[in-house]
């Protein structure tokens, strides 16, 4: 306001000048005016004497409105309500940030909050659901509306270290030991509320963690029902790196874990602090930079089950999972190895995966674009040894790079969902190209993937089991087209062929296919088209059984908001990010979905 | 007989209507801005090289943290462009900060993929994701941020089509500070100079800062 007062008073002052002295003050009012604009704040400063004073706040907010047409009708009502069961859904995300540079910290709260609509319905004067939010595990004042602070944490950054205090996440080495993190593709946020001391002496960095886990529980893109009060686990963890040892880099960490009994959700957290240990892990790694032409990395890790369900009675007391990879670059050729161990590591995992979260999530080693239907023989890290290769040929770098890979297994794991009931040899050739110059962008992969069953008489009576096969395909097309237009064609195609299998399983093919009309920066019109033969799947197409279609308009009216329409429908299936599989509900129905950050 | 009916439906869809109106207005006209204004978050990370990097390391700089991954499309797609932007306006004072927000299992593959393209920018690795979630947390790839001279972040963007590159590059050069619409006004590297500085250059990111 002082600044407009000033501003006003020179303007009156040089309207009555001569024409000369008026030029001179023209010059002078935008020189003013650049230093009044330079000089004012930022909106979003916060001002004050309080402790936030100085800070500067920034709100995000996500929102999705889906109106959800369900499969499922009511017996003697198909008729006259076919759509009985159809029900909204709305769910909200809201982030409050604050960050005070100067002071180096900076907070963040995360709050979640999901309410269904038109699923409740009268018959014979009785009011049903068709579809619970929560279960009793969670209370809600409205049944059909769920609140929850979801996440919440405070940062402050020290001379040479750093303390994070409420949620955040933890990965020590490449993910064996400990790997919490959020995961948004496959709407998995789980993350560990404690403390996390982070700092570094010399050459050395340090971290120390201890933390309840916190799994999300409000789904933003998946369907939410039936809610339930996940159960706190303790994770302790720390992480001692030493750099410039020579030309490498050695790690050192170790984790601990106390899980609580799935039976009591409502139990405080607190208690596992005075409970015993059910595992650990120790690990240690090695980085070496341009050894004998190669950068090498070297991880191993001893785990240890107190637990009996962890040690089915002692069984399995121990686990162990070794990791190398080695990448060379020889002439144009850029050359990626990389092997793994493992024989009992993810049972560290027993307590958490069913509530779709791992503690600890070691490489693959596969290509997880194209997972197979059998997740567990593809992110096997329980009970295998297998390498994997890729070769790249950056003919022009940064422009046309095809590449080779192959990667080979013996699984013996067969607890689980594996679908296979003796130990398999995985063989997985892939070939792709990526091509990118000026606004044209290719990226093409494709592989065979065979999981060939070993005879193993007493398991599988001398009778042989076939091969799982799969033959995969994936490709992503953009070009300009004129003005301000471009499209962008993307498919994925699987074809499945089983061998035997406990759970007898139909040959498939699976594609997903889109193509998108991009006019400018702002406006995408988008075309879904999903088609599959899988009979086993838990959803139905729009247009046929198979086929399934839908449309989207995503518009982006400034840089900090999103809006977008869908209408139609999407098939269920299985989708991986980051060792994380999970099987996504399938949708028919319209959803509305709104972000702005302000 | 059975008799069904639905309880308080059309008061429900009003309700819902209201709502999703409610909500959406609300965002747009919130939607100002100042966003823009926010203090960028400093950060200190491990490059590939396991040196240390800190945002403020570059405080004199304009820098472009560009959050991408391995495994993300869009991503590769448009290294490239960022990759030609460093080479041509580095000496101007603009830096590219990549980071990479693979996971801690998939942080094997990060390095040979910045060689096997030849990018030059500094690459740092997030693997709790403490930083992706301080500047994205919606989590969406490929995410830049463009962190003024006096450190604010002057603008952000999520995803990457192809030609987005063009508004890219003229926040840029807004951030640097001067016109690009004469060849004299930037010194432009040609590409065999880029090449020649290409191999090992990440080693030049600032050195370690404990």
């Amino acid at each position: 306001m002082l600044n407009t007062v000033v501003l006003l008073g020179f303007l009156t002052i040089a309207d009555g000048q001569a024409q000369e002295a008026q030029e001179t003050q023209e010059d002078e009012l935008d020189f003013l005016l650049a230093t009044l604009q330079e000089d004012v704040p930022p909106p979003n400063l916060l001002y004050g004497m309080g402790i936030v004073s100085g800070a500067t706040e920034t709100k995000r907010w996500e929102s999705r409105s889906r109106y959800r047409v369900s499969d499922r009708v009511e017996p003697g009502f198909e008729s006259t309500h076919p759509r009985l069961h159809d029900y909204t859904e709305f769910v909200n995300r809201f982030y409050y940030k604050l960050n005070h540079a100067e002071k180096g910290w900076n907070s963040s709260v995360q709050v979640d909050q999901v309410t269904l609509g038109l699923n409740r319905y009268m018959l014979d004067d009785r009011m049903y659901n068709s579809i619970d939010l929560l279960e009793p595990s969670l209370f809600s004042p409205l049944p059909n509306s769920f609140v929850r602070l979801e996440k919440a944490n405070l940062t402050k950054n020290l001379a040479n270290s750093k303390i994070e205090i409420g949620d955040m996440g933890g990965a020590f080495g490449r993910g064996i030991a400990l790997n919490i993190r959020s995961n948004k593709i496959v709407d998995v946020d789980t993350s560990l509320r404690g403390v996390k001391y982070s700092g570094s002496i010399g050459n050395a960095d340090f971290t120390a963690l201890s933390g309840l886990s916190n799994r999300q529980q409000v789904s933003r893109d998946n369907p939410n029902i039936g809610l339930y009060q996940d159960v706190p686990h303790l994770i302790n963890g720390m992480e001692v790196m030493l750099y410039g040892v020579g030309s490498a880099t050695l790690g050192f960490h170790g984790v601990t874990a106390t899980f609580g009994d799935v039976s009591l959700r409502n139990e405080s957290g607190i208690r596992r602090y005075e409970e015993a240990v059910d595992a650990t892990i120790v690990g240690a790694d090695a980085e070496l930079y341009g050894v004998a032409g190669l950068d090498w990395y070297f991880e191993g890790n001893v785990f240890q089950y107190y637990d009996d369900a962890l040690n089915e009675g002692g069984e399995h007391e121990t686990g162990y999972t070794g990791y190398v990879s080695a990448s060379a670059y020889p002439g144009i050729l850029v050359v990626l190895m990389e092997g793994k161990i493992s024989k009992d590591s993810e049972r560290i995992n027993l307590y958490t995966s069913i509530d779709n979260w791992e503690v600890a999530t070691p490489p693959s080693l596969e290509y997880e674009r194209m997972i197979t239907e059998d997740s567990s023989a593809t992110v096997n890290s329980n009970d295998v040894i297998g390498g994997r290769i890729r070769v790249d040929v950056p003919i022009v770098p940064a422009v046309f790079t095809p590449y080779v890979a192959v990667s080979a297994f013996h699984d013996k794991d067969l607890a689980g969902l594996h679908f296979n009931i003796v130990p398999e040899t995985i063989v997985h050739p892939v070939a792709g190209v990526q091509y990118t110059e000026n606004d044209i962008v290719v990226l093409m992969n494709m592989g065979y993937r065979i999981d060939d069953r070993d005879s193993v008489a007493e398991l599988d009576g001398g009778v042989d089991q076939g091969q799982d096969r799969l033959m995969h395909f994936d490709g992503e097309v953009g070009f300009p087209l004129f003005n301000h237009e471009a499209l962008e064609l993307n498919t994925s195609m699987w074809k499945f062929m089983w061998g035997d299998n406990p759970v007898p399983h139909n040959d498939f093919v699976t594609m997903q296919n889109a193509v998108v009309w991009r006019h400018g920066e702002d406006l995408d019109f988008i075309v879904y088209q999903d088609y599959t033969t899988n009979t086993q799947l838990q959803s139905v197409g729009n247009i046929t059984d198979e086929i399934y279609l839908s449309g989207e308009v995503k518009y982006r009216p400034t840089p900090e908001t999103s809006l977008r329409v869908l209408a139609g429908a999407y098939k269920a299936g299985i989708r991986c990010s980051g060792g994380q599989c999970r099987t996504l509900p399938g949708f028919n129905g319209v959803e509305v979905a709104y972000s702005s950050t302000f | 007989m059975h008799k069904l009916k639905y309880r308080s439906k059309k008061l429900n869809i009003f309700k819902s209507i209201m709502l999703m109106a409610g909500l959406f207005v609300g965002g747009l006209t919130n939607s100002q801005d100042v966003y823009a204004a926010d203090n960028a978050p400093s950060f200190s990370l491990r490059d590939i090289n396991g040196k240390q990097v800190s945002l403020s390391d570059y405080e004199d700089k304009v820098v472009l943290v560009n959050f991408w991954a391995t495994w993300c499309g869009p991503c590769q797609a448009e290294m490239p462009h960022l990759q030609k932007m460093y080479v041509e306006l580095e000496d101007q004072g603009f830096v590219v900060l990549s980071i990479s927000a693979d996971n801690a299992r998939d942080a094997s593959k990060v390095k040979p993929l910045i060689k096997r393209n030849r990018y030059t920018f500094p690459v740092l690795l997030d693997k709790d994701s403490t930083v992706l979630n301080q500047y994205n947390p919606e989590s969406v790839l490929p995410y830049n941020v463009l962190i003024g001279k006096d450190g604010n972040i002057l603008w952000q963007k999520a995803s990457y089509a192809p030609g987005e590159e063009v508004e890219l590059r003229e926040k840029v050069v807004e951030a640097l500070g001067f016109a690009e619409s004469t060849e004299t006004s930037v010194k432009v590297k040609s590409d065999s100079s880029s090449e020649s500085t290409s191999e090992g250059k990440t080693d030049d990111s600032p050195e370690p800062t404990k």
